[in-house]
């Protein structure tokens, strides 16, 4: 980063990117109860529960975390203020809330098309808002860094995911007769590649230097962002055509994770702090990115084994993208917490260090739960039926940990603004 | 005054204990730090307590920070 617009005047205030988070740990707490019943006996990619659990994941998990990130890196690092807090918490919050409860109850309810609809309507005007706060506002931004420039990339990705996703809705409602298939294969594409994967590597580009200590990363990274969105427009062309296809556009997209990789690993081996949670995590999320996508591609061409699309998912979305999101919150949560304290001037030896807010012991259970969760979720993936419950309790006991840190941070903080003098706290 | 050197540290840290430097400066008193970086992020926090900086490369891939009040 080397702005010199940098502000955190600029700042949403901390309840906006802490009720995203907040609501992203009750959604995985919503997926440990949707595991409890044995919904799925047998591994099948289209099965309405397997699609309710993908979307919660993706988008109540996932979802929530990224777009609640991405408004405070927007702000902070590329100078695109999110001023009107409130709004942005009506326009984007509470439809995308509202939008994954009744996707997840329109696959539960037999694809009711009602249901999917008015999902369809409200995630499509969160995401819309999300997109025109952020490509708006970083158009008219100073910031040409890498990250601000892939944040931008990110979201087109996600509106091409997102208008694939209305497609497929209208497609299954009966109101449109498009392909579904092609249709399908591009709306996965589109959301793991164009909008996870690329939010992953713009936000990785200022996280990983600045956490631990490694040099940047090259400037072709950039160049990677652009042609991912260009090989992911290709590619779903080419599925129009020949839908069948799809081991060419599953070995084409393997190349740029495979760069991203490799970029990631070699710097992390120059990191200055290999001892820090977060490396070890970063580990973790590039195994899985590399085993989710050779996993989907395998699945391209061999279709014998029902439970390869899921396990693709699963380290997809579950590894990398959990993963991921999980370790950044470990490190922007507490320094949000300690920011905005800072900011309102407290009395000498008042603030705790960003460690006080949360210990890197507390981060390092953390991943030891996430790697369990992602043990027992493999084996869910090879036996839904035998292995159901275990990975609904793995998903409680993550779930209940991460709100348990989380509630431990709004504590402290709560507790540091109830000592601050009164003239500071107003 | 040799600067000392932070690179070990992880974000924020060495942010933490630059501002809590800043907050006992004393006038014409000046501190130093050498930084794997520019710390961008850390500037305006550095204006907004009043406080004057400059760099210098340190020679072997990080930079010096002195900060001195305005």
């Amino acid at each position: 980063m080397s702005q010199a617009w940098l502000s955190y005047d600029d700042a949403p205030p901390i309840w906006l990117p802490a009720s995203f988070f907040g609501a992203a740990m009750l959604w995985l707490l919503a997926l440990g109860g949707l595991l409890l019943p044995a919904g799925m006996l047998a591994a099948n990619r289209y099965h309405p529960q397997l699609l309710a659990l993908t979307h919660v994941l993706a988008l109540g998990v996932l979802g929530n975390i990224m777009a609640g990130a991405l408004l405070q890196m927007l702000a902070v690092a590329s100078a695109v203020a999110a001023r009107r807090a409130g709004r942005l918490l009506l326009g984007i919050f509470l439809p995308w809330q509202a939008g994954t409860a009744l996707l997840v109850g329109g696959f539960l309810h037999g694809f009711s098309p009602l249901a999917l609809q008015a999902a369809a309507a409200l995630l499509g005007a969160a995401i819309l808002r999300l997109a025109w706060h952020g490509l708006h506002g970083l158009a008219h931004s100073p910031a040409r860094d890498a990250s601000s420039r892939g944040m931008a990339l990110a979201l087109l990705g996600l509106l091409v995911a997102a208008a694939l996703g209305l497609c497929l809705v209208l497609t299954l409602s009966g109101r449109l007769a498009l392909p579904w298939l092609p249709l399908l294969h591009s709306h996965v594409l589109w959301a793991a590649m164009g909008w996870l994967l690329l939010l992953m590597l713009a936000v990785s580009q200022t996280v990983i230097p600045l956490f631990l200590i490694t040099p940047p990363y090259p400037a072709w990274m950039l160049s990677t962002g652009r042609a991912v969105l260009l090989l992911l427009l290709a590619c779903s062309l080419a599925l129009l055509f020949w839908p069948a296809q799809l081991w060419l556009p599953a070995s084409l997209l393997l190349i740029p994770v495979l760069l991203y990789a490799v970029q990631s690993w070699q710097l992390l081996r120059q990191s200055r702090r290999p001892a820090d949670p977060l490396w070890w995590q970063w580990q973790a999320v590039l195994a899985c990115l590399l085993l989710g996508c050779v996993a989907a591609w395998l699945c391209a061409g061999w279709t014998i084994w029902p439970s390869l699309p899921l396990l693709a998912g699963l380290w997809w979305l579950g590894g990398a993208g959990l993963g991921a999101t999980l370790a950044m919150l470990g490190k922007i949560l507490p320094f949000l917490a300690w920011l905005h304290l800072k900011r309102l001037n407290p009395p000498r030896g008042l603030l705790p260090s960003t460690h006080g807010f949360l210990p890197e012991s507390a981060q390092l259970r953390l991943r030891h739960l996430h790697l369990l969760w992602l043990l027992a979720g493999t084996l869910w993936c090879w036996q839904p039926a035998r292995f159901h419950l275990l990975f609904a309790l793995a998903t409680l006991a993550l779930a209940a940990y991460a709100l348990w840190l989380g509630g431990n941070i709004a504590q402290r903080y709560q507790a540091v603004r109830r000592a601050l003098p009164a003239a500071a706290v107003r | 005054m040799s600067p000392v050197d932070l690179r070990h540290l992880a974000a924020p840290a060495p942010m933490e204990i630059i501002l809590d430097a800043a907050e006992q400066l004393q006038d014409q008193q000046t501190l130093a730090w050498i930084l794997p970086h520019h710390p961008t992020p850390l500037l305006p926090m550095l204006t907004a307590q009043g406080i004057a900086y400059r760099f210098e490369l340190s020679g072997d891939g990080g930079v010096i920070l002195y900060i001195s009040k305005a």
